[in-house]
């Protein structure tokens, strides 16, 4: 498949990735591996709430 | 040691490179660590390195060392026909995962003596030469490896020795050098 908005985002991507010295894409990949754990834990957390909201909500 | 939350892999690989230093283990890293330094940064779960193939002794001494600093680890073998030979997985109590992986098939040895030596939060460590990532990521073939490499061409090609490159590659067989040179073209 191509396309020309994904083609201009990489191209985007590649630009930010030379703009970073190597040590900077390290504390890059670093800090971008806690934010996506972060979001997976919140993202669990919110399905546990609603799933036990929904649980509540049926045994009414 | 480092890691006080999921995420946070890159972390343990430094612990564990330390250790690794500790039992002068010659080491690299590479995966998307390696990747990320050369190239686009992507996420990863785990962060992997390779290691020098290990006596059976020396890797209980090492699994030992690791469990004692609270660990879980396992020492896995590949197949006869498995292109590595051996894996050492290792976790944290937040599943944060590193992989040291032993004897890849057509890696030479010397890649460790051309691993670069970087500072990473102030501790030094070596990651696999660019060359040499490149050569692996094309034998390890699969999309996300040809998408690394098409970002490490992209962010670090101008530093790239083409004759190393050819040669090392070609370590790996015939089929490889054939790849890099498809993607070199487009």
């Amino acid at each position: 498949m191509k396309s020309k908005i994904l083609a201009e985002d990489r191209k985007d991507l590649v630009k930010l990735s030379r703009s970073l010295s190597p040590q900077q894409r390290l504390l890059a990949f670093l800090n971008h591996n806690q934010l996506l754990a972060q979001l997976s834990k919140a993202k669990r957390t919110n399905h546990a709430n609603n799933s036990s909201r929904t649980i509540r909500a049926s045994s009414r | 040691m480092r890691t006080t939350a999921p995420g946070q892999s890159a972390l343990l690989l430094v612990d564990i490179i330390e250790i690794l230093d500790q039992k002068k283990i010659p080491y690299a890293i590479i995966g998307a660590f390696a990747a990320s330094f050369y190239g686009v940064v992507r996420a990863s779960v785990d962060a992997d390195a390779v290691v020098s193939l290990l006596t059976r002794q020396d890797s209980m001494d090492l699994c030992e060392d690791l469990k004692a600093n609270g660990l879980k680890v396992e020492d896995r073998r590949g197949d006869v026909d498995d292109p590595i030979a051996r894996v050492i997985n290792i976790k944290d109590r937040f599943s944060n995962r590193v992989d040291l992986l032993m004897g890849i098939r057509g890696m030479q040895q010397e890649a460790f003596s051309r691993a670069k030596k970087v500072n990473f939060l102030e501790v030094p460590i070596k990651i696999v030469s660019l060359e040499d990532f490149i050569a692996m990521k094309i034998f390890a073939g699969n999309p996300i490896d040809i998408s690394d490499v098409k970002g490490v061409l992209e962010v670090s090609g101008a530093k790239i020795n083409m004759k190393i490159l050819e040669r090392l590659t070609a370590a790996y067989g015939a089929d490889c050098l054939k790849k890099l040179k498809v993607i070199l073209r487009k």
